[in-house]
């Protein structure tokens, strides 16, 4: 088959791949860095602090969050994506990550738009209102769940999972004696929920993940208090420290309490071995096989009990099934099987 | 001379023209007329109940500011624009007024765009960190249009201004009123820096009664209460928001307009509209005020309260119908529609 050259958009909010926290920006680098593998002509529109094979064209030094521009401020972003349009000649197909920028520019233009929804906004947002201008469009959803959440039919929709590099999470046989909860700390992603199991259940738990200003005071008051000898916080961990946290953990613990679009830190702990206890919100009794995999709960008192026969689940099985659904080579596949049907 | 098929891009925010204030959406609307006048085949993109002689094309039923979306919600005049800019093979040529968010889209497309910029330039902090000037700057080579020779000089990044055009207004919905009453007059949108304070201030000292016209913003409610409100009285009186119908009658009723403004205006159609109605303007000596006001012939560019004090004084030896006569040299629909017809044709040929 006639290899491509294609032109991949990130937000321009972390580099590609980020330092710490950023799972849209990883995943992107995932599928530029397979797509290169496969031979294929990739332009990469990312902040220049990006790390990438692929050509890299970029509008700002570094990503917007570390120069302290707000998430609100889409200016630079839109510099990005007309930048890229405007060279859409030297491409056979764009695959925009952020959505709806991405739907301004594509009618201006000859070759094929994807559009991957890394995260959709909530049912009654505006932004609906818009997206129903483009109905026109080809878009990916990053789980079925997320597809069936969507209030707006487009006219080509797929769905894609994410994948994650398997090689740089290591398989462990022998984990340690503490759980784990990785995320943005925040309601939506279970924090506290998280901390109410440990307890409960009196285990030892590992917090990792960014606080967010907006969500300073959610750490404060209701993550803080808990804070002990057995439930620790460790803050917002590089990709190699983290992946020692993941492997080492004898399960991984997450109550999302919003529509989890996919749940990328899902599919990591399970390439490491271990196993998930997950509430059922969005995509999660996708990613996780109940009773295989991990134990899909409906509560807090069902994810106590859950943790008490935690040892039932084979950490082989946990890695098994993320070599078999969610690598980076299947996402590159799909994906490339998209391109090519858009063409 | 060739007709040409022109789009018009306003912004969203109001229709065209607005209905009450919306300094963009009148000029656009203006525009529009007058080209469509001169036999041009003007496509106008902007909200379903704007009201114009020319194609219209609806991206949004209603004004964005009635219907409650925020200025900082950027999707419905990205979604106009893109409308304009599909489309762009049907034009000769596209004429944006929505600043910033039109630059993304002019390189896209052959045809030839025009931006006129209707917002300051400037800053008073480090332009490096303003991101809009800091992309503006990144479309330096688009072809852009200044409302001001001061908008043009103040501004803090260099762009291809290919012509300053001063804003036009229709100047017979103003009437002439030789005889007004014994008050002056504000009228902007309340905000300190368009001088409201030193207005009030001005009218105390002077010892002349001041009327105060209007938007009041739901973000200023709470300025207008503490600082405002507590100096109206008898004499300084606040009459809110006007519409267009009423504006004539309030413009030329008063004996001058104070215009004592704290930031560096790009245009300020206010002060042509009450100068078209014979009415004089005092105002401070910031931004386009110099070119708008002929000072000692249609009203006073001060520097100080005090000096506008002094000139309120003078203000009967500024005859009416000078200020009429050059708003009718300067300021009309007509001149500012042959300026942009002829920048066109120029456009177009190279």
């Amino acid at each position: 088959m006639k290899k491509l050259k294609i032109a991949q958009i990130a937000p321009l909010w972390f580099p590609v791949p980020p330092v710490k926290y950023g799972g849209t920006e990883r995943v992107i680098y995932y599928l530029t860095e397979g797509l290169i593998k496969q031979n294929h002509k990739i332009t990469l529109f990312a902040s220049k602090d990006s790390k990438t094979k692929a050509k890299l064209i970029s509008v700002v030094k570094k990503g917007l969050i570390s120069q302290g521009v707000s998430w609100q401020d889409w200016w630079w972003n839109n510099l990005n994506y007309s930048l890229a349009f405007e060279m859409s000649k030297n491409f056979d197909i764009i695959h925009s990550h952020w959505t709806p920028l991405g739907m301004f520019f594509q009618r201006l233009v000859k070759i094929p738009v994807l559009h991957t929804f890394h995260n959709i906004p909530p049912k009654k947002d505006l932004r609906w209102e818009v997206l129903k201008y483009f109905r026109d469009s080809n878009v990916v959803f990053i789980s079925k769940k997320q597809k069936e959440n969507s209030p707006v039919r487009f006219k080509k929709e797929y769905v894609v999972y994410n994948g994650v590099d398997i090689s740089f999470f290591k398989f462990n046989k022998k984990p340690k004696n503490y759980f784990l909860w990785v995320g943005r700390i925040c309601p939506a992603k279970g924090t506290k929920e998280a901390v109410l199991i440990a307890k409960k259940a009196k285990i030892e738990l590992i917090l990792a993940g960014q606080v967010q200003p907006m969500y300073k005071d959610y750490f404060n008051k209701q993550i803080k208090p808990h804070l002990s000898k057995k439930i620790k916080y460790v803050g917002e961990l590089s990709s190699k420290k983290l992946m020692l946290y993941y492997k080492n953990a004898k399960g991984f613990i997450f109550p999302p309490q919003w529509e989890e679009p996919f749940g990328l830190c899902l599919i990591e702990a399970m390439a490491c071995g271990t196993p998930v206890i997950a509430f059922p919100r969005g995509s999660i009794s996708e990613i996780v096989k109940d009773k295989e995999t991990g134990f899909i709960v409906k509560n807090i008192e069902e994810a106590v009990e859950a943790v008490k026969i935690i040892s039932k689940i084979k950490r082989e099985d946990c890695r098994n099934w993320v070599e078999k659904n969610f690598t980076t080579e299947i996402m590159v596949k799909n994906y490339e099987k998209i391109y090519y049907q858009l063409l | 001379m060739k007709k040409l098929k022109i789009a018009q891009v306003a912004p969203l925010w109001f229709s065209v023209p607005p209905k009450k204030y919306g300094g963009i959406e009148w000029v656009v609307y203006n525009l529009c007329q007058g080209l469509t006048k001169l036999g041009h085949k003007v496509t106008l993109f902007a909200t379903g109940d704007s009201k114009v002689s020319c194609k219209l094309i609806p991206t949004f039923p209603r004004s964005l500011i009635e219907v409650g979306i925020s200025w900082q919600n950027p999707t419905y005049n990205l979604l106009n624009l893109t409308e304009a800019y599909k489309r762009a093979k049907e034009f000769d040529i596209i004429h944006t007024h929505v600043d910033l968010w039109e630059t993304f889209f002019a390189p896209l497309v052959k045809t030839v765009s025009l931006h006129t910029i209707h917002n300051p330039l400037y800053t008073s902090k480090d332009p490096k960190k303003d991101t809009r000037l800091q992309i503006l700057k990144h479309f330096k080579n688009l072809n852009f249009v200044a409302i001001s020779e001061s908008q043009k000089k103040l501004s803090a990044v260099k762009l291809n201004f290919v012509q300053v055009i001063y804003n036009g207004i229709n100047i017979d919905e103003f009437k002439f009123n030789p005889k007004p009453k014994e008050h002056f007059l504000w009228a902007a949108r309340v905000d300190k820096y368009k001088g409201i304070e030193n207005a009030i201030e001005i009218a105390k000292k002077a010892k002349i009664k001041l009327i105060l016209a209007g938007r009041l913003d739901p973000a200023q409610k709470d300025y207008f209460e503490k600082t405002i409100k507590p100096k109206l009285s008898k004499e300084i009186k606040f009459i809110g928001e006007f519409s267009q119908r009423e504006k004539s009658k309030i413009f030329g009723e008063a004996k001058a307009l104070l215009y004592p403004i704290e930031w560096h205006e790009p245009f300020g159609l206010n002060m042509v509209e009450a100068m078209a109605c014979g009415t004089p303007v005092v105002a401070f000596k910031m931004g386009s005020v110099p070119e708008v006001v002929k000072d000692g012939k249609t009203g006073f560019v001060v520097n100080t309260i005090d000096e506008a004090v002094e000139a309120i004084k003078e203000i009967e030896k500024i005859k009416r119908e000078d200020c009429r006569n050059w708003v009718e040299k300067n300021f009309t629909t007509e001149i500012m529609v042959k300026n942009y017809e002829k920048l066109y044709f120029k456009l177009l040929k190279k």
